[in-house]
């Protein structure tokens, strides 16, 4: 129900937008461009705080970028390509868009917790739909949402685990899908 | 409205977060040092003809382990458990199980009653190890339901119920290990449960 508003609210933006910059719509556009390039800021889960390098080749309509990530736990990495076909729409300020995401995070623990708790790493993938707030071709914000597989490694289970009777303890795995999980932030690109 | 879409947003995720997990814990592995009592052997004759073989009753010793306690800890966060053994070895580094052609495997816990894990018949003479995995018995849900319910008795019998027939050496070495053979009995169980969470 409540995705039903959200994606009905989305389109109605969608079309207002659209009709409002209908003569820009009309007169056909050339979509290619030089490289813009520039960066963006994010916060989500499973990435964290995410500082990327942004890359736009020829066309607004695919965006990749490749950040940096830092959580409680560990730095890591994240690579996405967006797929953004209303960014042919140049003027459009409003769109929807698909981006997927792998990253990781290293094995780490959570500060002040080394001796206490297990240290935690993770591969994902997030699989994204995307609402953008401003033109694809500079500033915007946005907000992405969707379901993130994950592959979990820990370690040190044994020396945080008391282990009875001399038993010896491997350290446990997981893999997972977590629906949703999702991010905000934005994204500036030049010229 | 971008308000209003957004508070949508942040409530969607709230109502319909959810987890969908398989958690692997690779192995749990215990070793326990046994001393199996030698039953009486007959006394090596003085003139050993060539080929002369020497029948060894079986023997038996019991030894306990517990993986209740790691198994518990998964079950109570998901009642899918599957448990299997990844090692279940005699350690034969001296050579003095050498001569063994069959051991058996029985598990009994406190409050279940004595059933086959493992009957190992040799095909060739084992190595450093006398590996059992291959000759597991029990059913992977026998094992949860006795390895997860308290310590577990493993009754290890080394010898066909018949008897063993071992040459003059082997009857000789076994006189020179003065009633005890020793060794150790290694176990490891894997286990992975499946844990659907809403968040």
């Amino acid at each position: 129900m409540r995705y039903g508003l959200l994606t009905a609210a989305t389109l109605a933006l969608v079309c207002v937008s659209a009709s409002a910059f209908a003569d820009e719509v009309a007169v056909p556009v050339s979509v290619l461009h030089p490289f813009r390039y520039g960066f963006g800021v994010d916060l989500g889960v499973p990435s964290g705080i995410a500082v990327g390098f942004v890359l736009h080749p020829k066309t607004d309509a695919i965006s990749l970028e490749a950040s940096f990530t830092e959580n409680v736990i560990s730095p890591g990495g994240r690579l996405s390509i967006q797929l953004d076909p209303l960014a042919l729409l140049p003027k459009l300020p409003v769109a929807i868009y698909a981006d997927v995401q792998a990253g990781f995070t290293g094995r780490g623990t959570i500060p002040g917790h080394s001796a206490d708790l297990p240290s935690l790493g993770y591969d994902y993938v997030n699989l994204y739909g995307g609402l953008r707030l401003g033109k694809a071709k500079n500033f915007h914000w946005f907000f992405e949402a969707g379901p993130t597989y994950m592959s979990v490694t820990t370690g040190n289970f044994q020396t945080v685990v008391p282990s009875s009777k001399g038993l010896t303890i491997g350290n446990p795995t997981a893999t997972a899908w977590v629906v949703p999980t999702f991010e905000t932030g934005f994204q500036v690109v030049f010229p | 409205m971008i308000k209003s879409i957004f508070s949508f947003s942040v409530l969607g995720f709230l109502v319909l977060s959810c987890a969908t997990a398989t958690v692997t814990e690779p192995d749990a592995c215990d070793s326990q040092a046994m001393s199996f009592p030698l039953p009486s052997l007959l006394a090596l004759p003085s003139q050993v003809q060539s080929g002369q073989t020497f029948t060894v009753p079986p023997f038996s010793k019991a030894t306990s382990f517990d993986f209740s306690e790691t198994l518990n800890k998964i079950s109570d966060i998901s009642s899918d458990i599957t448990v299997g053994l990844n090692q279940l070895t005699l350690d034969n580094s001296s050579g003095e199980l050498s001569w063994v052609d069959s051991v058996s495997v029985s598990m009994e816990s406190n409050t279940l009653p004595s059933i086959p894990l493992a009957n190992w018949q040799a095909s060739s003479m084992p190595g450093a190890q006398v590996n059992l995995l291959s000759s597991v018995q029990a059913t992977p849900a026998q094992m949860l339901s006795y390895f997860e319910s308290g310590p577990v008795t493993l009754t290890i019998t080394l010898g066909s119920s018949s008897g063993t027939e071992v040459n003059a050496s082997t009857l000789e070495l076994l006189q020179s290990l003065k009633g005890q053979l020793s060794t150790n009995l290694s176990v490891c169980v894997t286990d992975s449960a499946t844990v659907s969470k809403s968040l």
